[in-house]
Formats: C-alpha cells, structure tokens, sequence
C-alpha cells in the first residue's frame, strides 16, 4: 500500500483554546474527488489550510507520501498539490493570462522550458480562455473564480513532469460561478480526478452537487468529521437533519420553482459571453 | 481543436506584444537617460559645450583640461548618484507596494524616509557628541548605517501596525504613515535645538534633499546597494508577482513567503536609508515612477522593478536639472521639486480610486 498523495493523521488546530479542528484523519485518494460538507463554521475550510500546509496543526501530523508536509521545501509541495482559496482581491491589474502562467512560477527556474501551451490548455478547461487578454480586476466574480481554477490546473500540469502523483485542493470553487459553470467546472475537477488520477479534495456547500460529483464524502460539523462514505451512505436525511438542521426528504413546500439540474444533460455549445 | 489553435496564438501574440511594448519602453527610458545625464553635465555655473562632453569623458584632448576638472570631479559624480538615487527610490517604492500589496505605499509618504532621516540626524548630533565634536570628521559610513537601521526600524513597524492576516489596510498605512512621520519630524526638530550651526545646516539638508554635496565617496556608498536590488530583483519580483494574489497563494504556489518578505523590507531599508544618506528625504518618486510603468506596461514585476529604476533615475534627473536652473545661481533643495511635482500626481490617483476608476 503506498502512501497517499496528502493525509491528515489525527490534526487538530485551535486559536485561542477554542479548537477549529479536533483530530481529524482523513486520506485523499488518487483518481478519486473527496467532497467536504457541513455548516458554516464546521471547520472545513480550516482543514483544507492544514491540508494544504498553510496552517501547522497543533496535535497531529499531516502527511504527503509518507512525508510530514512541513518538511518539505515549498516548490516541491507545489509540484505535488495545486490550492484555490476563497476568492481573493488584486492589488494589482494583471492580465488573466499572467495569473495562469504564475501556476509556473513557484518552481519554474527548476523545471524551466517545455511549457508551451500548458497556459493556453489550462484556460481552455476552464472555460476562460477568451478571457486570456483580459485585466482581471475588472472581471465578474464567476469569471475570477474560473481563472483561478485554470491557474490551479496549470500548476499541476507543470508540476505533474516531477511529481506524477498529486492533490488539487478546492475550497468553494463553485460559490460565484452560475449553474452551467458550476457544472462545467466540476467536470473539469472529475476529468482531472478520473482522467489524470489526481487526488481532489473540495469544499461544497452545493449538496445536490457534492452527491452527484463526489465519490467519497466527508461530512464535519463543530470542527469534527461525523460522517465519511460514499455519498449515498453518508448523505441520508438523518444526517442532514444533525448536522444542518434542516429537515429534507420530500418536495419542498414553498411557492416559487424548485430547479433540479439535469447533470447528464449539460449543454457543450460554447456560451453567449 | 481549431479553437485551441486560436487560444493558443491569443496568449503568444499576447506575451510577444508585451514584450515588444517592453523593449520600446526600455529604448526610450535609455534615450531620454543619456540626453538628460548630458545635459545635467553640462548645466552649471560654468557651462560645457555639449559637443565637448565626449572628450572630456573618454580621454582628455585639446582645450578638454579647461572643463575637465569640473567636469570630472564635480557634475559627473553629481550625475551618476542622482540615477542612483533616482533608481534606488522608485525600485524600492515598486518593491513596497508589492509587499504591502498596495499601489499607494510609498517610502516618502509612509515615514521610512523620514524614520532614516531621523536616524541621520540622530547619527549627526550625537556622532559629533560621541566623537568630541570634531566638524565633518564623522566617517561617511556611520551616516548610512544610521539611516538603514532607521529605515528598518520605521519598515518593520509600520509592517506590523498596518497588517493583520496578510492583509494590509490602506487607512491604517497612511495614517501609521502621517503618524511616523510626524513623530520623526518632532525628534529631528528637538534635535536641531541640540545642534551647533553647521549640525543645523546639515538638519535642514537630510529634510529637504539635496544633490549639491554628491562625490565619488557618495556615489561608491549607494552604487554597491543599488547593485544588490538589481541582483536581487528578479528573483523577489517573481515572488511579488505571486504575492500580489494573497500570501497564502504564493506559498501553494511554491515561494518561501517569509523570505520574499523579509527580503523586500530589508532591500527597501537599505535602498532608502543610503538615499537619505546621500541625498536627505526625497519624496513620491517612489510613488509616481511605479505607477506609471503599471499603466502603460501592466503590473509584472519582473517588467516593473527594471523600467521602475529607469524610470526614477530619469525623474530624479530632471528634477534635478529643474532645482538647479529655476533659482540659478542657488538651487532648491530637490525634495521641494519632486514634491511639487509628485503631490498633485498623489491626489489623482486617490480620486481616481475614490471615483473607481481603478
């Protein structure tokens, strides 16, 4: 049995006495999408930044390939595993074209050339490749939100010439994109999870598309993993109820549509904008 | 497969556009740097025939020896430290603002440079008190060295008072900056009642700014400094191209954060603190010269910091022409031109982000 990509042993963090995260195990499995579910405040985003190696846990390890993450250089890391946070502000007016390319930068002197058409092919799959000339402070939240994601995917492209085995962490990368986006880009996830064997871990608040799209599900609350399984296992009535507080099962009783996606059936014609 | 073709193309013509828009920039910043340094030489009380400037710098010939000395010994180095300065200043007014990830940070304008003022003249009154009052035998080392730290000192505290989570509030800056600046003003006002006659001058001098007493001795001091910025600058811009998505960002993305950081404010300390050594306080080039280069090149840092040192050293220069020639025979000390000049380009650009704009 190998050592997987990124694996959580017993973290935990706290701030200020108050813990985030109470020993929390978890291993990310390749070619597989591992979704994390829960309530604001559960804590999810928190174990994604341990995950990741931008927080330190307190009491536990987490561990890539059988290395503890803080042992190795960052270049290394970033050819391993590729992170989209929450949306994050510019300071300054880049074009969309060069925030892709900087998927490169981190180690680019070490692997330098070759790179030709990875930030052309990275764009492409994320739906924002018309975007490439673009300032990207002047772009809409979804389309910020998917220029991100092709800058994630391009760090792994060039990361994957050194490290063949990697993680794309992702924490709401849906939260700002409309319906047909949102499912766009969780096909590029599961084509990058099925297709090219790499680990994906996300965040969703979507449990409609956290069901469809994950093959594994995480589900936390007060800091705590409660349930994990495949979502048909974990994603029952009972624990949607415990955890949300929110009683499903049956229909809805409210006045105005309920829209259920089609997932099967999404259009690929290339949109309007 | 065609529309990945045309993808394709966009991003090359794109990056192939910027940089020819890159050299061209390149090509006029080192047009306008020689005509103007030519001019800065021969401007002065004693004026050199242009068309005689080549045989004074490259080997003396027949009737050179008359320009020679002034020349040689008084306006080329006067020249030569004012790009220095000029370049010094604008790069790391381009390296604050990235590390504080704000278009608005400059050394000027946030008390670095007034902190090394501080220092220096703490370092001119108590070093003649130290040193038993020996008139201008303080060692030229001494006042740089004091003023780094001072810079230093101002950087790391207005770093820690302006930034929570990485995270750098303009208000907080700029008023931490007025703050700063208005706590070393007080002290080097208290301390020009401690100071003789020619401490006061020197006071007056490190305030305002001013080239009128640049040497060789002075050009060797900053030279070494600007020396370690150029060096350093590509591998901090790729840094601060990636820490101008987030600090977190930039470690996924595989940089060592602590050390672009503590590299910036180090380079930025050092760079401000022997441009006040050298020249006093000189404000907004740091300022203006950035932002401007973003405007017409965009915001690669690897694009910025070297057009950035082209671009200060050719404002600093004619700034420097403009304090020389309004009052002549006298000159203004320069701080009050670039001030004059950078001040409204300041308010611009905070009416332009009030209306949105940017």
């Amino acid at each position: 049995m190998m050592a997987p990509v990124i694996e959580a042993r017993a973290a935990g963090y706290s701030v200020r006495g108050k813990a985030l995260v109470h020993a929390a195990s978890l291993a990310l499995d390749e070619g597989r999408i591992t979704a994390i579910i829960g309530p604001n405040g559960a804590g999810k985003s928190t174990f994604l930044k341990l995950l990741s190696g931008e927080l330190v846990p307190d009491v536990g390890q987490i561990r890539s390939l059988g290395t503890d993450i803080g042992a190795l250089p960052p270049w290394r890391l970033a050819c391993r595993r590729a992170v989209m946070a929450q949306a994050s502000r510019l300071a300054f007016p880049f074009l969309v074209h060069e925030i892709v390319r900087m998927g490169l930068e981190g180690y680019g002197a070490r692997a330098a050339g070759g790179f030709g058409g990875i930030v052309e092919g990275a764009l492409a799959r994320a739906d924002a490749a018309h975007l490439a000339g673009r300032q990207y402070q002047t772009l809409s939240g979804g389309e910020q939100q998917r220029v991100q994601f092709a800058r994630t995917l391009c760090q792994l492209e060039a990361g994957r010439r050194i490290e063949p085995r990697q993680a794309l962490l992702l924490d709401e990368p849906i939260a700002s994109l409309d319906l047909c986006h949102q499912l766009a880009l969780m096909d590029a996830v599961r084509e990058a999870a099925h297709g090219e064997g790499v680990a994906v871990l996300a965040v969703l608040h979507d449990l409609n598309l956290a069901a469809h799209y994950a093959d594994y599900l995480v589900a936390m609350n007060g800091g705590r993993i409660v349930a994990t399984g495949v979502p048909s296992e974990v994603m029952t009535p009972g624990l949607i109820r415990a955890v949300f507080r929110v009683d499903v099962g049956a229909m809805p009783d409210i006045a105005g549509p309920a829209i259920l996606p089609q997932f099967c059936r999404r259009i690929d014609e290339p949109t309007a904008a | 497969m065609s529309a990945m073709l045309s993808d394709l193309s966009t991003v090359v013509v794109l990056a192939s556009r910027a940089r020819q828009r890159v050299r061209l920039a390149m090509g006029i910043s080192a047009l306008a740097l020689g005509v103007l340094a030519a001019l800065s030489i021969a401007n002065g009380a004693v004026s050199v025939p242009l068309a005689d400037l080549p045989r004074i710098l490259f080997g003396a010939g027949e009737g050179a020896e008359r320009y020679s000395l002034v020349v040689l010994n008084i306006r080329l180095p006067r020249t030569i430290l004012v790009m220095l300065v000029g370049a010094a200043l604008a790069l790391s007014g381009a390296i604050m603002q990235g590390l504080f990830r704000n278009p608005l940070a400059d050394p000027g304008l946030v008390g670095v440079s007034s902190g090394a003022a501080l220092a220096a003249g703490i370092t001119i009154v108590l070093g003649d008190l130290i040193f038993g009052g020996r008139a201008g035998s303080l060692p030229f080392a001494l006042l740089p060295l004091g003023a780094f730290l001072g810079g230093l000192a101002s950087t790391f505290l207005l770093y820690g008072i302006a930034t929570r989570r990485g995270r750098t509030s303009i208000a907080t800056m700029l008023l931490a900056g007025i703050a700063l600046g208005a706590l070393s003003g007080a002290m080097s006002g208290f301390l020009s009642y401690l100071s003789d006659d020619r401490q006061l001058r020197d006071l007056t001098f490190w305030a305002l700014g001013s080239f009128a007493g640049a040497s060789w001795t002075k050009v060797s001091a900053v030279a070494p400094v600007l020396f370690a910025l150029v060096i350093s600058a590509p591998f901090l811009a790729r840094g601060l191209n990636a820490l101008a998505i987030g600090e977190a960002e930039a470690y996924h993305l595989g940089f060592r954060v602590q050390i672009i950081k503590a590299g910036s404010i180090v380079l930025v300390a050092l760079a401000v603190g022997v441009s006040v050594a050298a020249a006093g306080v000189i404000g907004f080039v740091g300022i203006v010269v950035p932002h401007l280069v973003r405007l017409m090149l965009g915001a690669d840092h690897r694009t910025l910091l070297p057009l950035s040192a082209m671009g200060g050293a050719v404002l600093l220069i004619a700034a420097d022409l403009v304090a020389r020639s309004v009052v002549a025979p006298a000159e203004l000390p320069i701080g009050i031109v670039t001030a004059a000049m950078g001040a409204p380009f300041f308010l611009w650009l905070l009416l332009r982000r009030e209306l949105g704009i940017e």
